[in-house]
């Protein structure tokens, strides 16, 4: 009886600690997923595709490709990982490809984490400067707000009243730049990822209020009827089918899934190199995604585009996001703002929270990176980190002291809808052909807290493959249309988007070059491996 | 919004809903091991060991 007792007494204690644990882990898995991506990119991508047209690919997308992707990177980054004990991505598919030249697919592993974070840094710094901006008055919030041009001003778009020069932007920069390589150099980022226990779930309640007050809006100037929520709920959700011919739309939904899932990244597989056997690959992939999804398209989908269609209007909603997808949420947001009770609070909140949110997502676009030096070129952490810094610098100045946003603009589409998809797509025939679907499933099931679907063998072997070559496919016919059709022309490209194109090509080859130079040290890191699991 | 609008906005966040609820119950039933990416441990904070005896 006593014994008994003990022993409920116990239990009881231990379930209070036994939760906390569970919520540290959900906290953590959406602290890792949420990112500017989910409140600041899908609204813009969503924009520039023919909002309603745009929500059928993307959850087909969803569906098809970004979790059964999701999974099959989670599996083989752990399999490569605990067979070689390499991490970085040329090193993982080169020992699952057993030393064949798949291994060169893996610069884009380095290459596309890499050149999302030089301007991925910059929208962050955006985040930063604008909680700065709310604190010290400089937006005034209010009726008739000029937020359209002040955000244009601050980023070098024009000049005027509010900036004369991207100044002050610059220091922003600087000090979001600065503050992302001392946590990483320093190894903070677990501990960033602690303090984002207390953020993230301060951001998704602050992002509910702000869309409960988004969709109360009404018609709040009656001078333009047409202009209300509902209308704005009719622009992001009516299909509009014609669109739905047009490949770029589906290239842009697959680019948005993967670029807010992370997959297709590299992230995934190396991350995942680091688990062992007993950790679970299953659940964890499917709960970032899923929880991705909801602060996607429950919260960053139900705030920004009504806001911009009321307060805007479409015309002006378009040519906003016309220089950038991220553009949409700093000159719409400060609208809803002026309409909340304390709404200067909630402003500088939101906007720090979401500087953290993209804190924790461009630390882990590094890590790729990071990982490549240490294995390919023996060198220690805080060296890799450092050359990486360096790199990564020359990159992000680029993008930021040229003017406009031509060069984010143009990083953005090629590495995030065409870098990604093509990524995504040799590491499913990696999966297909390679690692065998059977034998990837039953890798999936080594610790898993979760069985995979019975659909999941199918999807990956027929459907995610076709779905992502048709895509892939249409966009390039497309694109090399007035090659074989003299009725169609060549859309001409402004210079800085010619040199970004051919900067970015010479930075990949570079890449390449390094990956052949780092490959035998990675030979004998395997193989060291082995050695020290045989002893 | 019309009829297609309300179907496809109202499917869609029932479906984002339903997947991120049955995964938080799935989490909350479920052992340890699992994992964000930053919050897993990339082993490469130590000192140099003789796993890695030639690095610089």
């Amino acid at each position: 009886m006593e014994i008994q007792s003990i022993a409920q007494s116990t239990s009881r204690m231990a379930r209070p600690e036994r939760w906390a644990t569970r919520i540290g882990v959900i906290l953590a898995v959406a602290g890792s997923a949420v990112g500017l991506g989910n409140f600041l990119r899908f609204p813009g991508v969503v924009v520039q595709n023919g909002g309603g047209a745009f929500m059928i690919p993307y959850f087909l997308a969803l569906l098809l490709l970004g979790i059964p992707v999701c999974w099959a990177e989670w599996i083989m980054g752990r399999r490569a990982g605990r067979l070689s004990g390499l991490s970085s991505c040329p090193g993982l598919l080169g020992v699952l490809t057993r030393g064949g030249k798949f291994r060169y697919f893996g610069v884009l592993g380095l290459f596309i984490p890499v050149v999302i974070y030089m301007w991925y840094v910059y929208v962050e710094s955006w985040c930063l400067a604008y909680t700065w901006f709310t604190l010290t008055g400089d937006i005034c919030l209010g009726p008739g707000g000029e937020y359209t041009a002040f955000f244009n001003q601050f980023s070098g778009e024009s000049t005027g009243e509010f900036f004369s020069s991207i100044t002050v932007n610059y220091v922003f920069f600087l000090i979001t730049f600065f503050l992302n390589f001392f946590l990483i150099y320093r190894g903070l980022s677990r501990g960033i990822e602690k303090f984002c226990l207390v953020a993230m779930p301060l951001l998704i309640i602050a992002a509910i209020l702000v869309a409960l007050r988004v969709l109360t809006l009404g018609t709040p100037d009656l001078s333009k009827p047409l202009q209300n929520v509902s209308e704005a709920l009719g622009y992001m959700w009516n299909p509009d089918w014609a669109q739905l011919k047009d490949p770029e739309v589906w290239l842009a939904a697959c680019g948005q899934i993967f670029f807010s899932l992370s997959v297709g990244f590299g992230i995934i597989l190396t991350y995942s190199s680091y688990l062992t056997k007993q950790d679970d690959v299953v659940l964890s992939g499917l709960t970032a995604s899923a929880t991705n999804e909801f602060c996607e398209v429950c919260l960053g989908g139900l705030i920004v585009i009504p806001a911009a269609f009321v307060f805007l209007g479409m015309s002006q909603m378009q040519d906003v996001v016309g220089a950038s997808s991220f553009s949409l949420g700093f000159a719409t947001m400060p609208h809803i703002f002026a309409q909340m009770p304390a709404g200067r609070l909630f402003q500088a909140l939101f906007y720090f929270l979401l500087f953290l949110a993209g804190i924790t997502s461009s630390l882990s676009m590094l890590q790729p990176a990071i990982a490549f030096f240490e294995e390919g070129f023996n060198m220690n952490r805080r060296i890799s980190v450092a050359l990486l810094g360096m790199l990564t610098f020359l990159g992000a100045n680029a993008v930021v002291l040229t003017p406009g946003l031509t060069v984010l603009a143009t990083m953005d589409t090629y590495a995030s809808d065409l870098g990604i998809p093509l990524l995504a797509l040799s590491e499913l025939f990696l999966f297909i052909f390679v690692v065998k679907v059977s034998t990837g499933i039953q890798e999936g099931g080594y610790g898993a807290n979760m069985k995979l679907p019975f659909w999941f063998g199918f999807v990956i072997t027929y459907i995610s493959p076709v779905f992502l070559l048709a895509i892939l496919g249409t966009w390039f016919v497309n694109k090399l249309r007035p090659l074989f059709d003299a009725s169609v022309e060549w859309t001409p490209m402004e210079p800085l988007e010619k040199y970004t194109m051919l900067v970015m090509i010479a930075f990949f080859f570079f890449l390449w070059l390094l990956v052949k130079l780092a490959w035998p040290n990675m030979q004998r890191r395997y193989h060291r491996y082995i050695q020290s699991s045989e002893g | 919004m019309n009829t297609f609008g309300w179907l496809i906005f109202l499917s869609s966040n029932a479906l984002v809903i339903a997947l991120t609820v049955v995964c938080f119950i799935r989490v909350f039933r479920s052992s340890e091991h699992i994992h964000a990416p930053l919050d897993i441990d990339t082993r490469d904070m130590d000192e140099p060991s003789p796993e890695r005896p030639d690095e610089w």
